[in-house]
């Protein structure tokens, strides 16, 4: 199974560099930029999450342990 | 984990010329995303595991859900910008010919395992090899021919300096910027290439994130209620 994967992730790259290879130089300075900038926010919209996520688990620890004490 | 980006520094020392070529930093910007991709989907996944799931209370489990409903939209928003950059850069078919050559393979890897991504990585090397090997060896017979030894980017600097100014050599400063450009062009290809896996992985992880989580909740629901009518 895995190595099926691989397979096909290794193909799909070799047609990914295939179809990069169609656009010019300009084109492909142009992709990489747009690229480049929509991976950073994505990179940033998951760190969002990441955080949020933390704190919301972090207030729900606190409030068990509260609540424990209380007991 | 495995830094998907540390295999710059292997670039690097397969010929300076990445160095000495004006489009540095091209390469590593993408592999830096995906390397940041990967480490964040890992924390995420390793921080809402279902062990941390089951012992949040039901409304710490909403406000998740909430959480992830907002990330949806902010990716959503994120997702329309880029195809519109693209869309009015020209090109805004190939992302749709890479999402489509990508997205099942990366989707039935999951969270894109970082051994999938090495096994990329390695074919990515090859070929990264296969086209600089050829172009520097033809730079290193010119060198030769020149009576210089390259070892540097420096030297790189220095060969275009001779070729520039020993215009009565007009065949061997056309072969040497041929191979310099072919080189440029080269690294664009394999740099947009790399860009085009992180850009695949980015566009897998914003369905795969929020997908995941509202499984887990909706197990749980599942569980909750049935235990409340046992």
């Amino acid at each position: 199974m895995v190595q099926n994967i691989k397979d096909q992730l290794l193909a799909s790259f070799e047609s990914i560099v295939l179809e990069i290879k169609k656009l010019s130089p300009e084109e492909q300075e142009k992709f990489l930029s747009a690229s480049n900038d929509y991976t950073s926010n994505m990179l940033m919209h998951i760190e969002e999450l990441k955080r949020e996520v933390q704190d919301i688990v972090e207030k729900a620890r606190i409030e068990e342990l509260a609540s424990k004490l209380e007991s | 984990m495995e830094q998907f980006g540390s295999k710059v520094e292997g670039f690097r020392e397969q010929g300076s010329i990445i160095d000495g070529d004006p489009t540095k930093g091209t390469l590593e910007k993408p592999l830096k995303n995906i390397d940041g991709l990967m480490e964040s989907a890992d924390q995420l996944g390793t921080l809402l595991d279902s062990e941390t799931l089951d012992r949040l209370t039901p409304e710490a489990q909403k406000q998740i859900a909430k959480a992830v409903e907002r990330f949806e939209l902010k990716t959503k928003g994120t997702v329309a910008g880029f195809q519109e950059a693209l869309a009015a850069a020209g090109i805004g078919s190939a992302i749709a010919a890479i999402a489509a050559l990508s997205l099942p393979d990366l989707h039935a890897a999951g969270y894109v395992s970082q051994e999938s991504f090495n096994s990329a990585v390695l074919f990515y090397e090859r070929n990264l090899s296969q086209v600089l090997d050829p172009v520097w060896n033809t730079v290193a017979t010119v060198a030769q021919n020149l009576g210089l030894k390259i070892s540097t980017h420096a030297d790189i600097d220095l060969l275009i300096q001779r070729n520039q100014y020993e215009t009565t050599n007009d065949a061997l400063r056309s072969l040497t910027f041929k191979s310099l450009s072919s080189t440029r062009d080269s690294i664009y290809a394999l740099s947009a290439a790399a860009a085009g896996i992180s850009t695949a992985s980015a566009f897998a992880l914003s369905t795969l994130i929020p997908n995941k989580v509202k499984n887990m909740l909706k197990k749980r629901k599942v569980e909750s209620l049935a235990s409340d009518l046992y």
